[in-house]
């Protein structure tokens, strides 16, 4: 089912205008990941898709259609949200059917999703046990499991893999794709979103910067990092770099970006030579998402960085 | 939409929550049983009645004043479901806040039945000899018992929603239940009531509950009042705040 929210604006009480004009369209039966700092109106996409909050302006449709019935849209939608929320005093085999029974399954239905959301996600070692007695990991694939009770059209995701081991990790996201259902997802994993996202869409303070593939993203802005260490006592700020490389300082560790690899070799051979006894390491990433977004996000702060000292000069 | 499923499982997690900590269910009997221990021994010589004896008529009031601590503490449940976040999920599923509410305080009234069935046991084998419950006197404590606990249980609910804090929840209970239960006919018949009180009494829901049940299970003839007119008070209290509360709950949304 596609999701498109058109032409939005919403603003939280007391707070500032999050989004104005804001438009998006989620494709259907793809996994779109929603990737931004905090704040930047991530999961408020996700309530409003929802209808936890609601839009001062502008309208939310599936497949070109406007659903205000709460019952109809919750049937449609899974929601997975990142706290747990669950009843520590209820049982896994107890919680699944109750959530399913409040969306209207019949009760063959709700046996047939409970046996096959415990077989599927792996429920069976603590299906009889208290929620309170579980570990974060496994309460998590619970919190999933009650997403999934009625077998939405769309899934909500909101930081769905925190507390999740690597494995398990793996066998959910393959186990998500092979539902083949609208998947939204917000996450900060960015490395789980390149490697599985179709779509990534990238926010920054309610506006859309980028949306494409991951592929296309990286291609688009193609940067490549380096992380030098420094030896205590360095004054850090003294180094100078060439102006198409940016510079990101934090504690004894410099962080270099640019789309030239060659450049960026050269400068970090050259930077070697040059303050040997001053550096503990360096490496350079290869050019992935997290490069690309970390060199957007940091060029934007270098360049606001840039923009005040010119202003000062210019005083 | 089938609301009959929903409403089992609604109750059926309530039940089980009683069922692995029966504690709760076993302490609502302890107290009953000292108010009439305690009363029945303080005032047996006290008040003097043409048919039959104090423990006859305290029984009925005990059992009553049971049903008010059982449904003052019905929003508590409520106020877990916010603190663990789980209150969140009713938003995200299909079922109307009504149906929600109606089945949550039903799974509470199933208690309460029990409770004062077994608390009427309990007064048998404690002496009181004057218990007789025909088809007419089950579906009278039944009725009203239903109704007693809709109208308290939607208030307790208000409260829990309203302030989602246990310890408010706990100075509603403590506030409001003793000065219901002293301003009523539940311990103290109405003729020995003082004036003032006497006033309030007559328009107390606890001394028409009280009354509605003393007439369905004591032999006994005690001066009962008009009950219908306490099962039109208690009617009409019921759909009051049952109503009110409903209008309320459809108001919030928390994610």
């Amino acid at each position: 089912m596609k999701v498109s929210l058109n032409d939005i604006k919403f603003k939280y009480p007391k707070e500032e205008v999050l989004f104005k004009n804001f438009h998006v369209s989620i494709k259907k039966n793809e996994i779109t990941c929603l990737l931004g700092q905090n704040g930047s109106g991530k999961s408020t996409i996700l309530k409003l898709i929802l209808g936890a909050v609601s839009a001062s302006e502008g309208s939310i449709l599936f497949d070109n259609k406007k659903i205000n019935n709460t019952s109809k849209k919750s049937r449609l939608i899974g929601y997975i949200p990142q706290s747990y929320s669950l009843d520590g005093e209820m049982f896994v085999k107890d919680i699944i059917p109750f959530i399913a029974s409040l969306h209207g399954l019949e009760k063959n239905n709700i046996d047939e999703r409970k046996a096959f959301l415990e077989h599927s996600l792996g429920l069976t070692p603590f299906f009889n046990k208290q929620i309170k007695k579980l570990s974060g990991g496994q309460k998590q694939l619970v919190n999933i499991a009650i997403g999934l009770t009625h077998n939405p059209e769309i899934l909500l995701l909101d930081e769905p893999f925190v507390g999740l081991d690597f494995n398990v990790k793996l066998n959910l996201i393959s186990f998500l794709k092979s539902l083949n259902k609208t998947i939204i997802c917000v996450t900060h994993d960015i490395d789980l979103a390149e490697r599985n996202a179709d779509t990534i869409i990238l926010l920054k303070k309610g506006k859309i910067l980028e949306q494409s593939k991951p592929a296309a993203l990286i291609k688009k802005h193609p940067y490549i990092t380096a992380e030098i260490d420094f030896k205590e006592g360095v004054a850090l700020n003294n180094m100078i770099f060439k102006e198409e490389i940016y510079v990101d300082f934090q504690n004894r560790r410099a962080t270099l970006f640019c789309k030239n690899t060659s450049l960026m070799s050269e400068e970090i051979e050259r930077f070697k030579k040059e303050h040997d006894e001053f550096i503990i390491g360096s490496r350079v990433s290869q050019n992935n998402l997290t490069s690309t977004l970390m060199g957007l996000h940091n060029i934007s702060l270098s360049n606001l960085k840039r923009e005040k000292k010119v202003r000062k000069k210019k005083k | 939409m089938n609301f009959i499923l929903p409403g089992y499982y609604i109750c059926k997690r309530t039940w089980k929550k009683l069922y692995y900590r029966p504690i709760h269910f076993i302490f609502s009997f302890i107290q009953p049983v000292f108010w009439l221990t305690i009363f029945g021994f303080l005032f047996e010589d006290k008040f003097s009645f043409s048919e039959g004896n104090y423990m006859d008529y305290l029984l009925p009031g005990v059992c009553a004043m049971t049903v008010l601590q059982t449904s003052a503490q019905s929003g508590i449940l409520f106020i877990k479901d916010f603190q663990s976040q789980f209150f969140g999920r009713y938003n995200f599923t299909g079922i109307s806040k009504t149906s929600l509410l109606f089945f949550k305080i039903f799974a509470d009234y199933s208690r309460v039945v029990l409770q004062v069935f077994v608390l009427v046991g309990i007064g048998y084998l404690m002496g009181v000899e004057t218990i007789f419950i025909d088809v007419v006197g089950f579906l009278k404590v039944i009725l009203s018992t239903f109704m007693f606990t809709y109208f308290y249980a939607s208030l307790s609910s208000f409260i829990a929603i309203k302030t989602k804090v246990s310890e408010l929840m706990a100075t509603f209970i403590h506030l409001f239940n003793l000065p219901i239960i002293f301003t009523s006919t539940a311990l103290v018949p109405n003729k020995n009531l003082p004036i003032w009180i006497e006033q309030i009494a007559k328009y107390n829901p606890l001394s028409h509950l009280s009354n509605i049940i003393r007439e369905a299970i004591i032999v006994s003839n005690f001066d009962n009042g008009n009950t219908t007119f306490s099962f039109l008070l208690l009617g009409g209290l019921m759909i009051i705040s049952f109503f009110c509360i409903t209008r309320y709950f459809k108001t919030i949304n928390y994610d």
